[in-house]
């Protein structure tokens, strides 16, 4: 269950990539025209929300005592986002096996890897992603909609699942 | 959060999470009832011995002396594997500690049950453990104090536990009987004494050390009015079997008494003392 969870956080991840490839190529749902671009991006945004829910099926975990360390690293991301745009714009048109091709070694790496799971779409649902370092020295990764964190005085997070050994979703607000 | 750990056959990550948010063990109710650890006391129903000040000992386990545990820091278990845990520690109410010891018998493998509720059906069981209604082992943060019923079975997981009580060594065993006031008879030698009376041997030899000369010839005359059938002859005892050795080291360790009242004469399986420190 927790790798098909993973490998559908991770196609969601790459997802933006084929909806950037499809709008380049004009590839629209037949009669709609280019309104399928809202059509197309309601379909990844309900894919992300699935996603979301989903993180119920994960085990529980949570961090009660001292956080040493925490840093906001979203803006970060911008970067894995802006590259997954630009690769689906540099595929020549009409060329699918190379998209697919690309699509699925990036999905490869993003699912091993155990930091990138970082979605730009979460964002929209209000997601930030967080580094932290715990008084064992541990470092981790966790997607929380917790606003305004600054400084590690009386930080916890107290529901969490875990989606890999160093990356985790909060439940809070 | 509760969480549930697993101490698996890993030098790097011992230690790893099973699950959380669900507490594993509920506290003895007679934990109250318990008594320092004494090797020669034999525990009544539901009684506990406790070790004190347990973080200081040198056996004690880094994981519960930390403050507070995070569940984050551990390694998840991966291929689930019974038999490759050691035991179970369950981590409650941030200051309680629970232990189970992981056996074969503990594990099961391939069982059907016959499941008897609303709906009658057989379930299969593929592989499960056997949660203990009574941990091995209670750790309390706040009391800092050890809670168990057998040292045997804890001593596994506190490597070292065992100095508490332990059993002679062989060449103790050959000293101890190489004493002036055994004499050995009918072939009797280190290597016929049993486990049960290797353990006494260790405790005597510490007790017999603690006695002056007078007071060791007080002892043997003490236990010889207790076992007349003891041969002893002022200075030595005849030992030919396990049993002679049994009786003088309940001597030694001055298990006999004879009841004030009855008048009956009376050998203590057990013993722990009355004397507050």
């Amino acid at each position: 269950m927790k790798k098909l969870y993973r490998m559908l956080i991770s196609i969601n991840a790459t997802a933006l990539m084929i909806l950037m490839y499809l709008i380049k190529e004009k590839s629209w749902i037949a009669e709609l025209g280019s309104c399928s671009i809202f059509i197309y991006s309601i379909i990844l945004l309900f894919f992300t929300k699935v996603c979301l829910v989903l993180r119920v099926i994960l085990k529980k975990d949570s961090i009660q005592s001292e956080i040493t360390e925490v840093s906001i690293t979203t803006d970060g991301y911008i970067a894995v986002f802006l590259g997954y745009i630009f690769v689906a714009l540099g595929i020549s048109s009409g060329d699918w096996q190379t998209l697919m091709f690309v699509f699925l070694i990036v999905n490869i790496f993003t699912y091993n890897s155990q930091t990138i799971y970082f979605n730009p779409l979460f964002c929209l649902f209000g997601y930030n992603f967080y580094e932290i370092h715990t008084k064992m020295g541990t470092k981790l990764y966790v997607i929380s909609r917790k606003k305004n964190i600054k400084g590690t005085r009386g930080l916890e997070f107290k529901q969490l699942r875990r989606i890999n050994e160093f990356t985790y979703i909060d439940e809070e607000k | 959060m509760d969480y549930l750990f697993a101490k698996v056959k890993d030098r790097r990550n011992p230690y790893r999470i099973l699950m959380a948010d669900q507490a594993t063990y509920e506290k003895p109710e007679t934990l109250s009832d318990c008594i320092p650890y004494e090797a020669t006391h034999v525990l009544d129903d539901g009684q506990w011995f406790f070790v004190e000040r347990f973080s200081e000992k040198h056996y004690c386990l880094d994981l519960i002396t930390n403050e507070k545990l995070n569940s984050v820091d551990f390694v998840e278990i991966n291929k689930v594997d019974p038999e490759r845990m050691d035991y179970l520690i369950a981590y409650q109410n941030t200051a309680e500690f629970y232990f189970q010891r992981i056996f074969k018998h503990t594990v099961i493998r391939n069982k059907k049950f016959l499941h008897i509720g609303d709906d009658v059906e057989i379930k299969e069981e593929k592989n499960a453990l056997e949660l203990k209604d009574v941990p091995d082992a209670v750790y309390l943060q706040t009391e800092d104090r050890l809670y168990f019923r057998k040292l045997e079975a804890i001593t596994p997981i506190f490597r070292g536990i065992e100095e508490l009580y332990r059993e002679a060594t062989k060449e103790e065993v050959e000293s101890f009987l190489q004493n002036d006031f055994i004499n050995l008879n009918d072939d009797f030698c280190a290597e016929k004494v049993k486990k049960a009376n290797r353990k006494r041997i260790a405790l005597a030899m510490n007790t017999l050390d603690s006695f002056s000369k007078k007071q060791k010839k007080e002892i043997f005359d003490y236990t010889n009015e207790y076992f007349p059938n003891l041969q002893y002859d002022g200075k030595s005892f005849e030992i030919s079997n396990e049993e002679d050795l049994k009786n003088l080291l309940y001597g030694i360790e001055q298990r006999l008494y004879t009841t004030p009242v009855t008048n009956e004469r009376r050998c203590a399986s057990g013993v722990f003392s009355l004397n507050v420190e």
